[in-house]
């Protein structure tokens, strides 16, 4: 009876002392999960879900994320060289183009996401997309998609 | 001693708290309606040109990269002025070529930053572009 009296004097308080500290760290994850979320031995690298938004909307010919995508990235394919070279004429020109774009017959192969990474706030996820042209030929374009607390600031 | 042994099972709980949070399932993201390509293994001359771009080492860039690909790499990691890391990210395989890509993790002046790049390789093992 007295040694069970004194597993519970010892007990109960580091189960208490315990419990503190798991709580603490749930308060703690909470309230800085962003932060958090940079140490990828916690979470893995993770795909960002606005990123990806973005992607498949303009692997599905969204005219909004397609425009985005085309207007911020200076690839050098010829279709964007083409709209690159449309870059300086005018804003007016610049979002007609961005509608020609948009609308060309290019249909959606494949989406690969080749993985992503944080610094802070900033992330930054690497795609490889592919498409078909209408011309039939497959074209494949790497995009880097840039983030800023989880949302798209910048694609290349 | 006995301060000791509470200070340890206060941080246990601690560090228990945080990983649990931390890597709890989150809400499965929508499933992308276009299939990915299948990875293979980082082919070696890639990881040589990133282990060169975190060292700095020139006479690697130099080996591989003609002056296309060195203006490509500028382009990619021009936002890092100080890089702290190169990290694999992952491979995509493009019929007999691989697309590699990296991650470039350092500070610019406002503090951190990250970019990215790609690095194709073509079967005879060579690098053919960076993006």
């Amino acid at each position: 009876m007295a040694r069970l009296g004194r597993i519970r004097s010892i007990g109960v308080p580091l189960v208490t002392t315990f419990v503190a500290g798991a709580l603490i760290g749930v308060l703690v994850v909470s309230s800085f999960g962003q932060a958090l979320s940079s140490i990828s031995v916690l979470t893995g690298p993770q795909e960002s879900e606005s990123a990806r938004n973005l992607m498949v909307g303009f692997m599905s010919g969204d005219p909004r994320a397609r425009g985005y995508v085309i207007s911020h990235s200076g690839q050098d394919s010829p279709r964007w060289a083409l709209f690159e070279t449309t870059n300086a004429v005018g804003s007016r020109t610049l979002e007609l183009k961005i509608v020609e774009l948009s609308n060309l017959a290019l249909s959606a192969e494949t989406l690969t996401h080749l993985g992503a990474g944080t610094a802070g706030p900033y992330g930054t996820d690497l795609y490889l997309v592919q498409l078909r042209d209408d011309k039939g030929d497959l074209v494949y374009q790497p995009f880097t998609v840039y983030t800023a607390e989880g949302r798209v600031v910048d694609v290349r | 001693m006995k301060n000791a042994a509470i200070l340890v099972v206060f941080l246990g709980g601690l560090v228990v708290g945080i990983v649990v949070t931390a890597v709890q399932p989150r809400a499965p993201q929508a499933e992308s309606p276009y299939p990915a390509l299948g990875a293979v293994p980082e082919p070696p001359v890639a990881a040589a040109l990133a282990a060169a771009v975190e060292t700095g080492d020139a006479g690697v860039l130099a080996t591989n990269l003609d002056e296309e690909g060195v203006r490509g790499l500028r382009r990619a990691i021009g936002q890092v002025p100080i890089i702290e890391e190169v990290r694999f990210s992952g491979t995509a395989a493009l019929g007999d070529s691989v697309l590699v890509g990296y991650l470039v993790i350092g500070q610019d002046a406002q503090g951190p930053s990250i970019s990215g790049f790609t690095v194709t390789v073509d079967p005879s093992g060579k690098v053919v572009a960076i993006r």
